[in-house]
C-alpha cells in the first residue's frame, strides 16, 4: 500500500498533499463545511441532511478524489476506515435535545447517532461496496492507521482512511493508500502528514 | 497460515448466563417481557432488560471479561500480548456523550491492569461480528497472542426513543422472519469471547475461526438494501476467505431483527447465495436486539449450539413471512453442526459475516 494522496483539515485550513487547497472565511455566515461544499462545486443534495461528522468525511473524500485515481478500482476494492475519540457525540447531544427539550425525538437526527454512518454516506456517494470499519481511539495514532492499512491489503486494493475529530474544533485527516509497484506507506509518513497542520 | 481459535464464551443477559440461555432457548422460552410506560409517550414495549441492574456499564464489562478469562488463563490479562476489543454502539452515557466509549475503556484498563488500551469498534449492529473478525485478523498478523472480544450495550431512553421515532419497535414479542413480524424488541447485555492462536489455553471447548469479512450496501444509511447486496457480497467473501463451500455450512445464525425490511433483505441475500435451504434462526426473539453486543452474544450461542449439536428454535417464528423461502428452525432438534455461518447487518449499510468450525 502506497500513500498517494492525503488531505488535512484543521480549523479553517485544508491542505491537499501538503499544499493549501482551501481556506474558509471565518467571518462568512456559513460554516467551513458549507463553504467548502460550494468551493468543490458538488451537486449532492443529500449533503445538506448529513451531520457534521458525515459532512467532514464526505468532503475530504471528495477532495481526495480530485487527485487520486479511485476510478481504477472495482467497486469492492476500496476499504474504508475512520476513527476519532468522541464518536458522534455532537449529534447524540442534538438528538437528546430533540426529545428532552423539543419533546419530539427526531428520526432524522437519530439515524446519525452512529459513528459509522459517515462510511455509509461515502459508500452511497461512490457506490463502494468494500470493507468499512469505524474505531474510537483515545487519540490520533499513526501506528494504528499504518497497521490497519497493511491489514486491509489482504482483502482490498486500496483504502481511504483517517481521523475525523470534531471536538473541540475540526481536526480531520484522510488519506488514500493504494497497491502500487512503488514503495509502501509508513507510520512516519502518516504522522508527518497529520502533523503538517 | 496461523490457525485462529475461539472459545471461553460468556454472556450476562437479563435471561441469565450462556448455559441458562441455551436451556431456555431449547425449551422455546422467550427472554423478552413487557415493560410498562417505557416509550416516549409512556407506551409499553417488550424488551429483554434487566429488571434491577445494580452493576454499572463498566462493571458489567469487567465481569463478563473476567468470566471469559476464568475459562482460559487468568494471567493473560496483564500481558503485553493481550488486547481487549470492545464492541459497543453507544457506550456509557453516564460519562457524557463525548466520553461514552473511551471512559469505560479507561476504567477497564486501570482496574484490570491491561497493558494495552482497549480497541473500541463501533459499527452499528454489525459491530460484534466485525470485532471478532478484527481480533482474528490481529491474531493472524501476530500482533497479539490473546484477544478478549467483549460486546456491550444497555437500553436507555435515548435508544428507545430513537428506534421508536423510526417506527422500528414492536409492542409485542418480536417475531423474526415471521409473516406477522412488527419490529424490534430492544435488548441489553454483555458477552465476551476469547480469540487465540493457542488452543491449549482453553479450559473447555473451542472452535476454529475460518474467516470473515464485511461489505457495505452503498444504498441507504438507515434502510436495508432491497437486493441484500452488502450481505450477499460479505458472505461470498467470507466463504472464499474461509476456503469453505456453502455446501459445508450446517447452520446459519442470521441477524433477524424482525423488521419487515431487514428480514426480507436477508431472505433475498440467502437466496442469491443459494443457501436458503440451510437451517437458520434469529436469536433476537429471545435476547432482543442488543445492538453492539448482539454479534458476540449470538456467536457465543453458535458455539454452544455446535458443542451440543443442537439447532435452536427461532423464537417468535410461526409462519413464513418473506417473499422468497428460507429454512427457519421451528423446533429445537439434534443435528450434527460442524460449520456455522454467522451474519449481521446494521445502519450505515454495513454487513458482516464469519465462519466458525469444530476443531
Amino acid at each position: 500500500m502506497q500513500l498517494t494522496t492525503w488531505c488535512r483539515w484543521k480549523g479553517n485550513r485544508i491542505l491537499l498533499n501538503g499544499n493549501l487547497f482551501f481556506e474558509a472565511d471565518k467571518n462568512h455566515p456559513d460554516d467551513a463545511a458549507l463553504q467548502l461544499y460550494r468551493f468543490l462545486k458538488i451537486e449532492y443534495p443529500k449533503f445538506h441532511k448529513m451531520d457534521l461528522l458525515s459532512k467532514t468525511g464526505f468532503l475530504l473524500s471528495e477532495i481526495i478524489k480530485t487527485k487520486a485515481n479511485t476510478g481504477r478500482f472495482a467497486d469492492h476494492e476500496i476499504a474504508m476506515l475512520f476513527a476519532n475519540d468522541h464518536s458522534c457525540s455532537e449529534t447524540d447531544q442534538k438528538f437528546e435535545h430533540s426529545y428532552l427539550e423539543e419533546k419530539a425525538p427526531s428520526p432524522a437526527l437519530f439515524v446519525y447517532t452512529l459513528p459509522n454512518i459517515v462510511a455509509g454516506e461515502i459508500s452511497i456517494r461512490n457506490k463502494w461496496y468494500g470493507e468499512s470499519a469505524v474505531y474510537i481511539l483515545p487519540e490520533f495514532d499513526a501506528d494504528f492507521f499504518y497497521s490497519q492499512t497493511m491489514l486491509a491489503a489482504n482483502q482490498s486494493k486500496a483504502i481511504i482512511a483517517g481521523w475525523l475529530q470534531l471536538i473541540p474544533q475540526t481536526d480531520a485527516f484522510i488519506y488514500f493508500a493504494e497497491k502500487t509497484e512503488k514503495g509502501t506507506i509508513s507510520t512516519e509518513q502518516i504522522s508527518q502528514a497529520y502533523y503538517s497542520l | 497460515m496461523v490457525k485462529v481459535y475461539l472459545g471461553a464464551e460468556s454472556i450476562i443477559s437479563p435471561s441469565g448466563d450462556a448455559e441458562t440461555c441455551f436451556l431456555k432457548l431449547q425449551n422455546g422460552e422467550s427472554g423478552v417481557k413487557k415493560f410498562s410506560a417505557r416509550g416516549f409517550n409512556k407506551e409499553d414495549f417488550f424488551l429483554s432488560a434487566f429488571e434491577h441492574r445494580n452493576s454499572s456499564f463498566s462493571q458489567l464489562l469487567k465481569d463478563v471479561i473476567q468470566q471469559s478469562v476464568n475459562k482460559y488463563d487468568k494471567d493473560i490479562l496483564t500481558s503485553e500480548k493481550t488486547l481487549v476489543v470492545i464492541s459497543s454502539t453507544k457506550g456509557d452515557f453516564s460519562k457524557g456523550y463525548a466520553h461514552a466509549l473511551t471512559a469505560p475503556a479507561k476504567v477497564l484498563q486501570n482496574e484490570l491492569q491491561l497493558k494495552n488500551f482497549p480497541l473500541i469498534i463501533s459499527n452499528a449492529c454489525a459491530s460484534g461480528v466485525m470485532a471478532i473478525n478484527v481480533a482474528a485478523n490481529l491474531i493472524v498478523q501476530k500482533k497479539f497472542e490473546h484477544i478478549i472480544v467483549a460486546g456491550i450495550d444497555l437500553i436507555s431512553d435515548f435508544i428507545l426513543y430513537g428506534f421508536q421515532s423510526l417506527y422500528a419497535l414492536s409492542d409485542e414479542p418480536a417475531k423474526p422472519f415471521d409473516k406477522n413480524r412488527k419490529g424490534i424488541n430492544l435488548g441489553e447485555g454483555a458477552a465476551a469471547i476469547i480469540i487465540s492462536k493457542e488452543s491449549s489455553a482453553f479450559k473447555n471447548h473451542y472452535f476454529h475461526w475460518l474467516g470473515g469479512s464485511s461489505a457495505n450496501d452503498a444504498n441507504h444509511i438507515s434502510g436495508p438494501s432491497r437486493t441484500g447486496e452488502g450481505l450477499y457480497r460479505s458472505v461470498l467473501m467470507t466463504l472464499n476467505h474461509a476456503g469453505v463451500s456453502s455446501k459445508e455450512i450446517d447452520y446459519i445464525s442470521a441477524h433477524g431483527t424482525a423488521t419487515i425490511f431487514n428480514d426480507e433483505m436477508e431472505a433475498i441475500a440467502f437466496n442469491r447465495l443459494n443457501i436458503q435451504h440451510i437451517p437458520l434462526n434469529s436469536f433476537k426473539g429471545f435476547f432482543g436486539h442488543t445492538l453492539g453486543a448482539a454479534g458476540i452474544i449470538e456467536t457465543a450461542m453458535c458455539m454452544l449450539s455446535m458443542k451440543k449439536n443442537t439447532l435452536l428454535k427461532s423464537v417468535g417464528y410461526d409462519e413464513p413471512g418473506t417473499t422468497v423461502p428460507i429454512h427457519v428452525i421451528e423446533k429445537s432438534s439434534s443435528a450434527k453442526i460442524d460449520t456455522v455461518l454467522k451474519t449481521a447487518s446494521g445502519f450505515g449499510g454495513c454487513n458482516a459475516s464469519l465462519i466458525i468450525q469444530k476443531v
